[in-house]
């Protein structure tokens, strides 16, 4: 797969400062492109660029799973990707094509992280409920899409005090740094991640009730840290 | 802002009775766009379900509501007394000033705003460039429905239009005021003049009932659109 991309992303390259894969092989893969400054300032190269740029993502999006989620910006937007997923990218992320940029990725201010967990924690509520109370109705991309929510906000918390973390070495730091929320009743979650239908649907429904309790510990320990901080 | 209708209200008076007095309140409420995960709607209904203070149970208590109906539109959940959250997002206004209490208590009179609208704007434009340019573009730019993709993309230029009000504390209340208020507010500047060019030309093929396969001019339109306002957007409101 990964080499397919990689030739897709090179027709394109006179556009392009560079493409990098994140988490390959793994429950998602996710593609960022840098494009060059000059095609969001040119309209007819905008047009051009934009065109072939679909068409590389529809060429190599495996028909079983829809596309790939892309990310797309310029160099001067890379403050976009600022915490909490910057530690990551730096860290997990491969090099496709073109120049590596992941050097412009820095961790950005804690805050837009509390702000990302708060947003994210109303979607998770949503879903969880529903892996709860009515399974059956529940696809399994959007039960994949709770558990890897649970990881996400994890790196939230952890930016958002300060404490921007890769996501391998997430569930160490959380122990360390929110000894409250007790990690380990969220390992479960992730370690079903790597089961192709997460296990079940019954399995899920508990699961979820764990996971749902455990990021509302999150969400009270990361309140209590901040308003701490701040006085 | 409208009425409720007959079925909401009675699902929520049901989640109501089921959560007992663990749930204090519930505000239904719009703002003029919100992406609901898989597009951009205008005008969408949502709840906002205040739950007890008790720390313990609120899990339990959401839970409880899913069980006796799930609610019927997009719902937050807060614990009272955890308004903090309420402070990053500036769909936040809409809950407190374009709002109506369906259930409980009316507690709105305690809600904060953002204290700083910029921070609020960003994140709704970070995940609005995530979400548009991830998912919706891949679809829009190859597909044969360009009448569809067409009015998507410029439902997602007036999104931005609607944030960046923000930045001067006029909020349009409803979609169909954003690009006259946006106008008006931002009278000469080149994003206006931009997307009233394109408005014209989306009047047009409307008026005209132009064939879907007509709009595909307009889909690369929209696109440019939407980049050049969100580009600018953020530059006025990055860290």
């Amino acid at each position: 797969m990964g080499e397919r991309l990689r030739e897709q992303w090179k027709s394109l390259a006179p556009n392009l400062v560079g493409v990098l894969m994140h988490s390959p092989g793994e429950t998602e893969e996710m593609v960022l492109v840098c494009w060059a400054p000059e095609v969001f300032t040119d309209r007819q190269r905008f047009s051009q660029a934009m065109r072939e740029w679909a068409q590389a993502v529809s060429d190599t999006a495996p028909t079983s799973q829809g596309f790939h989620p892309h990310i797309y910006l310029t160099l001067e937007e890379v403050d976009l990707l600022a915490d909490p997923l910057a530690p990551t990218l730096r860290e997990e992320s491969i090099l496709l094509c073109g120049q590596d940029w992941r050097e412009h990725l820095a961790p950005g201010v804690p805050a837009e992280a509390e702000v990302e967990f708060y947003r994210r924690w109303q979607e998770m509520m949503d879903l969880g409920c529903r892996l709860m109370v009515e399974p059956p109705s529940v696809t399994l991309a959007e039960a994949k899409s709770f558990l890897r929510g649970a990881l996400y906000l994890t790196l939230c918390a952890l930016a958002a005090v300060g404490q921007p973390t890769p996501r391998g070495e997430a569930l160490t730091r959380l122990a360390e740094i929110f000894p409250e929320v007790e990690a380990e009743s969220v390992e479960r979650t992730l370690t079903l991640l790597q089961e192709p239908d997460l296990g079940g649907k019954r399995q899920l429904r508990a699961v979820a009730q764990t996971t749902l309790r455990f990021l509302h510990r999150l969400q009270r320990a990361l309140h209590r840290r901040l308003t701490a901080q701040r006085q | 802002m409208r009425e409720a209708s007959p079925q909401v209200a009675a699902v929520v008076q049901a989640i109501g009775e089921a959560c007992g007095a663990d749930l204090a309140s519930v505000v239904q409420f719009s703002q003029p766009f919100y992406w609901t995960g898989e597009g951009i709607v205008a005008d969408a209904e949502r709840l906002l379900a205040v739950v007890s203070e008790r720390a313990d149970n609120f899990v339990e208590v959401v839970t409880t509501a899913y069980a006796a109906h799930r609610p019927p539109l997009p719902t937050w959940w807060f614990q009272r007394g955890q308004w903090y959250q309420f402070t990053t997002t500036t769909a936040a206004f809409y809950a407190k000033h374009h709002s109506r209490v369906l259930y409980g208590q009316d507690l709105r009179s305690d809600w904060p705003l953002p204290a700083d609208w910029r921070r609020a704007v960003r994140a709704t434009l970070r995940w609005l460039l995530f979400n548009v340019r991830g998912r919706l573009l891949p679809q829009a730019l190859l597909a044969a429905d360009s009448h569809r993709w067409g009015r998507e993309l410029w439902r997602a230029t007036l999104y931005v239009l609607s944030e960046a009000l923000f930045l001067l504390n006029e909020p349009s209340l409803t979609a169909d005021t954003v690009l006259i208020d946006f106008a008006a507010e931002f009278y000469g500047h080149p994003i206006a003049t931009l997307v009233q060019e394109l408005d014209l030309l989306r009047q047009e093929l409307e008026e005209e009932e132009a064939p879907p396969e007509a709009w595909g001019d307009f889909v690369g339109q929209a696109h440019w659109a939407f980049e050049q306002a969100a580009r600018w957007l953020w530059q006025e409101v990055r860290p």
